[in-house]
């Protein structure tokens, strides 16, 4: 098993999961919603929703353009999202993953995962290493 | 990219360090009692001196922890400095994705309200 740096976080949209998973997967709905901040102008949003497709989002502050790459690994309709995210900050190789679970009210429970592997950290696996440490540092950096 | 090997072997250093429970443990009441003592730490984990003593090295070597000499005694506490890389990734993703799902949860509502005006 691999190392790495990871996060999870869940929230509870007050939607149903084909309502936000559809979004995730709406060029529109994104430009809108994955912005840095609100107020700022809407994404540029390309993507080839499917599995193997990529997906370029150019968030905009100011002047200065953010281009935001990834690669669908995961369409697995109104359950689980899955794919590559690669920026500026990011460590090579992050993987985003999205599931979506019904709850009785008729909300969507997501729980967003992002996991990064950096390269030369990960070589040394060592035992009991990244995901104690990552679970301890996510509760700390809370 | 020579930063960015620095920055990786800084973090190689600080997760071998905490890839040991003990030393992890150490972390751990350091947090809490915010500086200690060697001789409080050693005997807090049933150590003797010599072994805390090397589990001690090993963190401050991975700027994990800091060492204070007050005449004949040292205190230690601990020094994030070594997992900064780590912090900022974990903090910038945890502010960045929460951000964006705040943002989705107004844009479903919005278009709720809509939905709700149209039929």
């Amino acid at each position: 098993m691999n190392e790495n740096f990871e996060l999870t976080i869940s929230k509870t949209i007050p939607a149903p999961p084909k309502t936000v998973f559809e979004a995730w997967l709406d060029p529109k709905a994104l430009a809108k919603f994955i912005k840095p901040m609100e107020g700022m102008s809407d994404c540029d949003v390309e993507a080839d929703t499917r599995e193997g497709g990529s997906f370029l989002i150019v968030m905009k502050a100011g002047e200065k353009d953010l281009p935001h790459r990834g690669e669908y690994k995961t369409i697995q309709p109104y359950e689980k999202l899955a794919f590559t995210w690669l920026s500026d900050h990011t460590i090579p190789d992050s993987t985003v993953t999205l599931t979506f679970k019904e709850r009785s009210s008729g909300e969507t429970e997501l729980t967003l995962h992002h996991s990064g592997f950096p390269d030369d950290v990960s070589r040394g696996n060592h035992e009991g290493g990244w995901t104690a440490i990552c679970e301890e540092l996510s509760r700390i950096a809370a | 990219m020579v930063d960015k090997n620095i920055e990786t072997a800084r973090l190689d250093r600080a997760f071998a360090a905490l890839s040991d429970p003990s030393r992890r443990e150490i972390i751990g009441l350091l947090r809490e009692a915010g500086d200690l003592k060697v001789t409080d730490l050693a005997q807090a984990f049933s150590m003797s001196l010599n072994g805390v003593s090397k589990h001690i090295k090993v963190l401050e070597r991975a700027g994990l922890i800091v060492r204070r000499i007050d005449g004949r005694e040292h205190w230690l506490r601990v020094d994030w400095t070594g997992l900064q890389g780590a912090y900022e990734w974990l903090h910038f993703y945890r502010q960045f994705w929460s951000t964006r799902l705040d943002a989705l949860i107004d844009y479903v509502q919005e278009q709720k309200e809509k939905d709700g005006e149209d039929s």
